[in-house]
């Protein structure tokens, strides 16, 4: 009976984090519901464990909840991990001889200018498993030296012998014309049926061969290894009753299934992070705030994002352990300010903030696992921002007492401070590094923080997001209710993309219209081939953009073209044109109507746009939060002590209004509402605070 | 230490920020692809608290305008200390003002409290052009500072807001990039008014008392942390010298010695002993001289440190006038930014080496500079720098093999693409690999010496201004010296043509190809004490040959199982 009325009701989002494994369940009316399960070693193991969890919430059982769910849609650090921890498969490059090393030289990017002893990467792919191979075209793709198929039926035995398992190809001008490399597709093929091969000009065919070969390398090492952990959680899914589809979150924050997915792992390397972008742009059209800085401070960094008109800014200039990767993915900005993080003295006296984290184990002081530094965490429980009986909804139990030492062994002592006075300016410091990560952020693409409001996700995010609005000039703070599980979430709200890409260089003035539609046409049918999920989309939608620049330039703006049908017009190219001086004025403060315009590049998004996820509106009750409030507390905003209310996240309601200061908790995060400034659950349960902008005297 | 100094923290570590927003402002908005691509400036903070400005905070773009920035406000503070307003905005560019080479121009906008200027963010970039007998300004027949190109003493380009039309049309006129140069100044004078905007606010925040306090601590942090460095150094006075090969005038092996001497956390150095003012365009004005002894130390210390007047306190730099570390009016320096300035690091770090040699790492970079120059089918003038032949040679530090290309001192100067290069130009890279046996040999080795060729494919004319030939890179610690560079112009055609000090517009046909064996870094370390494990994986790699291996690292590899013989080995290295 409770079968018939669910069937295909739930969409599950699942995002494995580094300590949890977060789930997100929506219903047909609108319900969520969410639940957290330690993250387990093999991923697939803790999805599965939390599927029986989310099911047992739901009041049905593990395949009854499967059966019945059409959807499933993944936020998984499998390929990121492997990058981070250089743990892939053994990786071989043919490249076009005489540049087999364009991958070390990295266009001469060092991460440091000073330091003559910063060492070098480490190199995915040794130089002896770089192999030259005869071939070269010309910048029109012409063919000026033949392919030596010979040499390239040699280099794959000699990489076979060797034991590589995944084979990168990148030639000169390949996205030009793709001939070579699917020839060697071919060959390798037949030579070594079992190779993982990544081409790029299937992975990334666009113009600068080191970007190029670089991300073709990352998706051949991160490829072998997300492709089984897909097909073995796929397996078990199914084996346990799963009938629907499963898609898995990309970097650009549209989402793809398992093959897709398989075949371009480097463009999952956000997977998690994406999801929660995605979930703040949701959040943002529901509060109605357009532009939105999300930050989110977890246990070892703090990643911030801009969301502008509700699209969240994507970048292509992404390092990620070292090597660059140059597909799109949501632009997000880390530094390494978590909840973990140590606070030191250095050798000139100076009070520091991480980046050495104290990580999940021994994690910090308070935990009582033998961590004996001070963290941000010890310095939030002994400010009494974070309350040690009920940290995880009371699942953790934390000690005072040890943070309180840690910090007064390590910072107070050698200070010649009070405890307290050392843990406030612990909490200074961390909020003005934080504080700064974001004005930068906002200054290097072009964006004034206080046209922004500030979302604040992760476990110790809103516990801080106060102040830094203040240092920012920020007058709104917003909490979303799904701050917990908020990848999870912006999985089950993300729609399917697909981004195809076409170089074609060449001037504006020059531009053969018709030839430029038939490109787009033919990437948009390559984009719906692959796109697949025919069963949970509801309509498609094709988004458009030229890659161009002043001729000389050497950064490109992709401007949207928009035109009314499948065609673009000579009406709508102007229109783009006209588009891109006024995007180049406000991205680089300049435009000249006089010069050439190039194009570099012809992108497609194709959206599989999904059935809008419902989230029912609460209405408004009582103003008075009174009867959510569970209790009174010491917490220290300076070095004298204020007593404050305590509100239980779980009970405040609708139209609650709380005065602050204030601290509210709930599951998995703390709110710390600073003196001037108000919250207000709005009708989705977000907690939205109003911040009143104070000038003058640093406390 | 007590709540000054958190203070001090915050606002210093606002300050850096600041900074480095100036920095990304500037590559966003920038016309010419040396600020945008090649990063070629650098952003700082001053304050005028006292009676002469200081470095306060100091974002890195390329290293080497690092301090260069300090005596060009100096100078300009200097100039217009008693006359500065709100609004008005600096420019100088000149060598003898504080300056490097003319090509690095400086603007400085003075920020007011109270009606007195107290902070005064800055930018010094290299422009495009500077005007003068050659494009791009590198003019290696310059006998004069007037052959370098444009001199700017200190001047307002604007007063009390207001733009000197005058002032900008008569710089603007004497430049080919004009269209570029205008909206380079305005990426500079924008950033210079974003941070000023940021700065105002800290100010009316905190106050100039509490801010210029909290300077205070910080660079007095600084400089507790750059004399615990120089403290942990022997007391002592250690000298060394290296060469240029030449001036570009046909005087060879010019001289840079430096002296220097520890003395508890006290460091001079002192140039005194190097060669007089040379008659080509590679004379160091001190600013430069000074900024270069500056790469070389910071590179030194532990690199959180912040950049700032602390830096420079414990330090004292002597460098006689007239000689080629401060030359005297009309001595041209066009060059100094790349020899002698590879050369005056050179010398400090090479000295320094023999007190602590565990802290220096190679750091110069010795570049044979080649630009090819033709007319395009439309009639339009190409420059091609020929970037993918000399960008590399970095050298090896305590415990780190070099790698990449560049040393530190020019990285944030990032390479074109090859495949947008064959693009823009008429230019085809052939070529652009390690080579075996290329580099300076050590405990650990410089980053690999190269194999570039280029073909340029229309009729085309090619300058060379070699270095690192006769002189080249040093190794340190008995580590190996990098081999020569090589360039050769017509490669592989009859004519073919290695330069020697100096080719100016060599004429090539169509399809003439430039070769350059572009030499690593020098090694640190006695090669012999390598570890085999890391000899074997360079032999995998095709970057030591066994020969090398055998006779420059004395490990013995067997040729057919790829393994080390680890009692040939011992014998080898017995010897």
């Amino acid at each position: 009976m409770e079968q018939a009325i669910n069937a295909n009701h739930w969409v599950l989002g699942v995002d494995v984090g580094g300590t949890f494994t977060d789930l997100v369940v929506t219903t047909k009316q609108g319900k969520l519901l969410s639940t957290k399960t330690p993250s387990t070693p093999d991923q697939s193991d803790g999805v599965m464990n939390g599927i029986n969890k989310i099911a047992g919430l739901l009041g049905v059982n593990q395949e009854t909840f499967l059966a019945d769910c059409p959807l499933i849609v993944h936020g998984t650090t499998v390929a990121t991990n492997t990058l981070l921890e250089y743990d892939g498969p053994k990786v071989g490059l043919l490249t076009t001889e005489g540049f087999r090393d364009e991958i070390e030289f990295r266009r001469a990017y060092k991460e440091s200018v000073f330091s003559v002893r910063l060492q070098a990467p480490h190199q995915i792919v040794p130089r002896r498993y770089r192999i030259g191979i005869p071939e070269r075209l010309d910048k029109e793709g012409e063919i000026i030296q033949a392919l030596d198929e010979q040499a390239v039926r040699d280099a794959v035995h000699r990489l076979k012998a060797e034991g590589i398992e995944a084979i990168a190809v990148c030639f000169l001008f390949s996205f030009v014309n793709p001939a070579h490399e699917i020839r060697v597709k071919e060959i390798i093929k037949e030579e070594a049926p079992d190779m993982f091969i990544s081409l790029s000009s299937e992975v990334l065919p666009q113009i600068r061969e080191f970007e190029r070969v670089s991300t073709t390398i990352v998706n051949a090492y991160t490829g072998p290894t997300l492709q089984s952990y897909l097909n073995h959680l796929e397996a078990n899914l199914q084996k346990n009753g799963f009938r629907g589809e499963l898609f898995v979150m990309q970097s650009n924050g549209g989402v793809q299934n398992v093959e897709q997915t398989g075949k371009l792992a480097a463009g999952s390397l956000l997977s998690g992070p994406a999801g929660g972008v995605s979930a703040g742009a949701f959040i943002g059209e529901k509060s109605g705030n357009e532009n939105i800085i999300t930050v989110d401070m977890g246990g070892t960094s703090y990643d911030v994002s801009v969301i502008e008109e509700l699209q969240p800014t994507i970048t292509t200039e992404s390092w990620i352990s070292r090597y660059r990767v140059a597909l799109p993915m949501m632009d997000i900005h880390t530094i390494g300010s978590g909840g973990g993080s140590i606070a030191w003295i250095d050798s000139g006296g100076a009070l520091r903030v991480g980046p050495k984290s104290a990580g999940s184990f021994p994690g910090p002081a308070c935990y009582g696992r033998g961590g004996t530094e001070p963290t941000i965490t010890d310095v939030n429980v002994l400010l009494g921002y974070i309350n040690p009986d009920n940290f995880l909804g009371g699942e953790m139990k934390l000690d005072r007492d040890l943070a309180e030492r840690a910090i007064a062994k390590y910072i107070a002592e050698p200070l010649g401070m009070t405890t307290m006075e050392a843990a406030l300016a612990i909490s200074q410091i961390v909020n003005s590094d934080m504080s700064n990560a974001v004005q930068y952020v906002s200054s290097q693409r072009g964006y004034d923080p206080r046209e922004f409001a500030l979302m604040a996700v992760g476990g110790a995010g809103a516990i801080h997001a106060g102040r830094q609005a203040e240092d920012l000039g920020i007058n709104t703070v917003i909490v979303p209710a799904l701050a917990p599980v908020f990848s999870a979430f912006g999985d089950v709200a993300a729609n399917l993309k697909m981004t195809e890409l076409k170089t074609r260089f060449e001037d504006i003035d020059t531009l053969n219209l018709d030839d430029m539609n038939r490109d787009f046409e033919q990437m948009e049918k390559t984009a719906r081939e692959k796109l697949g999920g025919e069963n949970i989309v509801g309509h498609f939608e094709t988004h458009r953009y030229i890659d161009m620049r002043y001729k000389g330039e050497v950064h490109e703006v992709t401007v949207p073209v928009r035109s009314r049908t499948k065609r673009i017009t000579r009406l709508n190219l102007e229109a783009t044109i006209k588009d891109f001086h006024e995007m180049h004025e406000r991205l680089y403060a300049h435009q000249d109507a006089e010069q050439t315009i190039e194009i570099l590049n012809l992108r497609l998004d194709l959206i599989g746009v999904r059935e809008k996820l419902k989230m029912a509106d609460e209405p408004f009750g009582k103003e008075d939060p009174i009867e959510a409030k569970t209790d009174e507390r010491i917490v220290y905003f300076e070095p004298d002590p204020v007593t404050i209310p305590v509100y239980d996240g779980a009970q405040l309601t609708s139209g609650n209004l709380i005065a602050g200061p204030a601290i509210i908790e709930q599951w998995g995060t703390t709110i710390v509402v600073y003196p001037r400034q108000e919250a207000l659950i709005d009708a989705n349960g977000n907690c939205v605070i109003e911040v009143q902008q104070v000038r003058g005297g640093n406390q | 230490m007590d709540q000054k100094m958190i203070v001090s923290q915050v606002v210093g570590g606002s300050l850096d920020a600041i900074a480095r927003e100036m920095s990304a402002t500037v590559t966003r908005t920038a016309r010419s692809p040396l600020f945008n691509e090649a990063h070629d400036f650098t952003t700082g903070i001053f304050d005028l608290s006292g009676h002469k400005s200081r470095l306060v905070a100091q974002a890195p773009g390329c290293t080497l305008h690092l301090y260069a920035i300090v005596g060009a406000v100096d100078h300009l503070i200097d100039t217009f200390r008693y006359d500065l307003h709100p609004g008005d905005i600096l420019l100088v560019n000149d060598p003898y003002h504080g300056g490097s080479h003319s090509l690095d121009w400086t603007i400085v906008m003075p920020v007011f409290y109270n009606r007195k200027p107290i902070l005064l963010p800055a930018v010094r970039s290299h422009m495009g052009d500077n005007g003068g007998p050659v494009a791009g300004g590198y003019n290696p027949n310059s006998k004069d500072i007037w052959h370098d190109g444009l001199r700017i003493p200190p001047l307002k380009i604007y007063e009390r807001g207001e733009k000197r039309q005058d002032v900008f049309d008569l710089i603007v006129a004497n430049n080919r990039l004009s269209h570029w140069l205008e909206g380079d100044l305005d990426a500079m004078i924008g950033a210079c008014k974003l941070a000023a905007n940021r700065i105002q606010k800290m100010l009316d925040q905190y106050g100039a008392d509490q801010m210029i306090g909290a300077i205070d601590e910080r660079i007095a942090y600084t400089e507790r942390r750059v004399r615990d460095e120089i403290a942990s150094w022997p007391d002592g006075t250690y000298s060394a010298e290296t060469f240029a090969d030449h001036d570009f005038q046909g005087n060879r092996d010019i001289k840079l010695k430096a002296t220097v001497t520890v003395s508890g956390s006290d460091l001079h150095i002192d140039f005194t002993g190097s060669s007089k003012q040379a008659a080509g365009f590679i004379n160091s004005p001190l600013s430069n001289t000074t900024s270069f002894a500056f790469v070389g130390i910071s590179t030194c210390c532990d690199e959180d440190i912040p950049i700032n007047e602390g830096y420079m306190n414990p330090v004292r730099v002597t460098a006689p006038v007239g000689t080629v570390v401060n030359p005297e009016l009309p001595a041209p320096c066009g060059h100094a930014t790349a020899c002698v300035g590879a050369e005056i690091a050179e010398a400090v770090l090479l000295a320094i080496s023999k007190c602590a040699p565990k802290r220096v790492g190679v750091n110069a970079h010795k570049l044979p500079l080649a630009y090819t120059n033709g007319v395009d089918e439309d009639g339009n003038q190409w420059v091609n720098l020929n970037f993918f032949g000399y960008t590399g040679g970095a050298g090896a530090a305590f415990e780190t093999d070099g790698w990449g290309l560049y040393p530190p001192v020019m990285t944030g100067v990032t390479l074109p693409s090859i495949e947008m290069n064959e693009i823009q130009y008429p230019s085809r890279v052939l070529k652009h690999e390690y080579v075996a046996d290329f580099t300076g040999a050590g405990k650990w080795r410089g980053t690999p010496g190269l194999d570039v060729q280029i073909q340029h494919l229309a009729d085309s004319s090619t300058s060379v201004m070699m270095a690192g030939v006769r002189n080249t890179t040093k190794g340190f610690v008995s580590g190996h010296d990098a081999p020569s560079n090589l360039v050769i112009v017509n490669y592989g055609a009859d004519n073919q043509q290695a330069v020697e000090e100096t080719a100016f517009a060599v004429k090539m046909p169509p399809g003439g190809i430039i070769q350059f064996r572009r030499a690593g870094g020098g090694g640190w370390g006695d090669p012999f004490e390598r570890e085999p494990e890391l000899v074997l994986e360079d032999v995998k790699n095709g970057l030591v040959s066994l020969s090398a291996a055998a006779k420059t690292y004395g490990v013995a590899i067997c040729q057919q199982s790829l393994t080390i013989d680890y009692e040939k080995t011992e014998q080898l290295r017995r010897k």
